[in-house]
């Protein structure tokens, strides 16, 4: 038996490594598809930082200390509202989103002079970053015609301003589940799906219609041997797409890791373990009801069609789990793909339960057996009807 | 050798079509050293037939024995002692020959040592050096047609099975398989073919069983199935015997010579 399946397994790999369409589509698709997406949405984030001009940011002060110097600043920029608060109000309200930023003022002396330093506070991923950005672009604007009022001896306005910090309050792995956690897991999904079907159509249907698998049957290897061989070959290609997919990722990463601060090490060991392994069963689940799907087939564009439906099945659930505010819910524990791709989502900012954790799995990989049991039996009640063209 | 005995196969008919009989009754026997024709128009259940025999499909009702396994019963001593070649088999494209041969030789169980020796003898045998390692998917028809024959011998079986083999062939590579199935048969090989080409028939067979409608209407030598009949050429004569059966000139149970 073991036999069996290496040389299938052999046969299967000797022709996909002659299959350039099929590699492209399993192993260099999902390499380039994640930067490839991110590049596009960065250009939406330029975009949508233009946008951002035009709105109106509220931005919470303390201990400024003068407010004329605030109602000077409100004047100069009516985009901007400056609205005077307590320090120990700072985290409530950037939390809330009552203001964009924060800005945390002391006044020190400069060379003589009163300068107030600024500490300025985001709490966000991308608007705050963007509202960080425009407010930071108004002080140095008016840090510059402030000093050049001094220097013709005109009266000051302002007292002259620093800017000697900026804190972002979203942890790194907040802001990286953001940016990798939930895209990131849509595309992981999705392209280890397109991977296994990629191959699965071929391995059945596609055999059956060129006359193929006729010539495999009528030799005596067990059928189950060269089953087992097929569907390891679909799994080990879906996994190839994964890992494809994960190098992307890692490509982002590692390109925009010192922009943000995160490194890969804030995920944490066990969090990537289980997205892997959770990733194993997933590859697993899709395998089995592909090959399922492509043995059920008489041809290989009945097999295309039957592979199509289930991939607008996956889609959707994966555009469900990427819109916002959607969470891993009892309920969605228990429906397959979209339990995953949540659960990724989840396990990379490290806060996924164990027990939700196994269930998840323990789901994936009884729906596994059960499609095989399912399949076998079909095969076994009627080989002729399954198995012939 | 290939014994049937009132061997019968009947398909389900799907939601509004009836069932349809694709084998009724059949019985005949292939002995070692000889070529046996199944002859009968399309649809006449030769191919059906074959499968049961390849272990493909199981007949409902009869007896099918090959190299003394029982069809049913003992399938993989069945597969294991068979070479089955149909006209609509296909090759794995991406591979060469050479890696199509080793496929086949490792689902035969054949060891690693002897398969390499074997499939030497295949290359040698029908003259595929020229292109044993290019991708079968880029051969001629002919060329493919000579690796799906080495394919087909690879763990040299005592019973070589043909299911319309020459269908789609030019002139040349028919032929060539012709000589293939008159070199099996002087090996002392079972030698079954079937075809719906009476020319076919009369130049290589010994023994012959005709189909018409999964009915056996003739089995018997060849020089029998002509006797009798009108009609200049064998293929009029063929013609004639299907005609008659058609009229109900033939029994149920076919006729013997």
């Amino acid at each position: 038996m073991l036999a069996v399946i290496l040389a299938t397994l052999k046969k299967e790999v000797r022709e996909v490594l002659r299959d350039k369409r099929t590699l492209l589509l399993t192993v260099l698709v999902p390499l380039g598809f994640y930067p490839a997406v991110n590049l596009m949405t960065q250009d939406l984030e330029r975009k949508q930082s233009a946008k951002m001009v035009e709105r109106v940011l509220r931005i919470g002060v303390s201990g400024w200390g003068d407010d004329a110097a605030l109602a000077a600043y409100n004047k100069a920029d009516d985009k901007k509202v400056w609205i005077p608060a307590q320090v120990d109000e700072r985290q409530r309200m950037l939390e809330s989103g009552e203001v964009d930023l924060f800005i945390e003022a002391v006044k020190e002396d400069y060379k003589g002079y009163e300068q107030r330093a600024l500490q300025l506070h985001f709490y966000s991923t991308a608007s705050g970053v963007m509202a960080l950005q425009s407010v930071k672009e108004f002080l140095d604007r008016m840090r510059v015609e402030e000093v050049g009022r001094r220097m013709k001896g005109q009266e000051y306005l302002l007292a002259p301003i620093a800017i000697v910090g900026v804190v972002n309050h979203a942890s790194a792995l907040e802001v990286s589940g953001s940016k990798y956690g939930g895209m990131g897991a849509y595309f992981v999904v999705f392209l280890a799906f397109t991977g296994c079907m990629a191959v699965a159509v071929d391995t059945a249907a596609g055999e059956k219609e060129r006359g193929t698998l006729e010539a495999v049957l009528v030799t005596p290897a067990s059928f189950m041997g060269v089953a087992f061989g097929k569907l390891l070959f679909i799994i080990i290609m879906g996994w190839i797409s994964v890992l494809s997919t994960i190098g992307g990722i890692l490509i982002m990463v590692v390109g925009s890791g010192g922009d943000s601060g995160f490194t890969l090490s804030d995920v944490g060991v066990f969090s990537l373990l289980g997205i892997l392994v959770l990733l194993v069963a997933l590859v697993l689940f899709f395998a089995s009801l592909l090959f399922a799907f492509s043995l059920l087939s008489k041809s290989n564009k009945e097999a295309h069609v039957r592979s199509s439906m289930l991939m607008i099945v996956v889609a959707m659930s994966l555009v469900y789990c990427v819109i916002p505010g959607v969470e891993l819910t009892r309920g969605i524990l228990w429906v397959p793909v979209l339990n995953a791709a949540m659960s990724i989502k989840v396990l990379w900012s490290g806060v996924m339960s164990v027990g939700d954790y196994f269930q998840v799995l323990a789901l994936l990989v009884i729906l596994s057996g059960l499609v095989l049991v399912w399949i076998s039996r079909r095969v076994n009640r009627d080989r002729e009807g399954v198995l012939l063209k | 050798m290939i014994e049937a005995i009132q061997v019968c196969k009947t398909f389900r008919g799907g939601k509004g079509s009836d069932d349809v009989r694709a084998v009724a009754d059949v019985s005949f026997r292939c002995e070692p050293g000889r070529v046996f024709a199944l002859l009968g128009p399309n649809g006449s259940g030769k191919t059906t037939l074959l499968r049961m025999i390849s272990t493909l499909m199981r007949p409902d009702a009869g007896e099918l024995r090959v190299a003394g396994y029982d069809c049913v019963r003992e399938s993989e001593g069945v597969r294991g002692s068979i070479g089955f070649l149909t006209g609509s088999a296909g090759l794995h494209e991406k591979l060469s020959g050479r890696e199509t041969l080793d496929f086949f030789g490792k689902l035969h169980g054949i060891s690693d040592d002897e398969l390499g020796a074997r499939i030497d003898d295949m290359v040698s045998e029908f003259d595929l050096s020229d292109f044993i390692d290019r991708a079968t998917g880029k051969l001629s028809m002919g060329q493919k047609q000579r690796v799906m024959i080495a394919r087909t011998l690879i763990h040299d079986p005592d019973v070589v099975i043909f299911d319309e083999a020459t269908t789609g062939l030019d002139v040349l590579a028919a032929k060539g398989l012709m000589d293939v199935i008159r070199s099996c048969r002087d090996a002392g090989k079972t030698v079954l073919f079937s075809t719906h080409i009476m020319g076919e028939v009369a130049l290589l067979a010994d023994d012959v069983t005709v189909l018409h409608k999964g009915r056996q209407i003739y089995s018997g030598g060849l020089d029998g199935l002509c006797e009798g009949q009108e009609g200049e050429s064998v293929e009029e004569k063929f013609v004639n015997l299907l005609e008659m059966a058609d009229g109900g000139l033939l029994s149920g149970e076919g006729v013997s010579c």
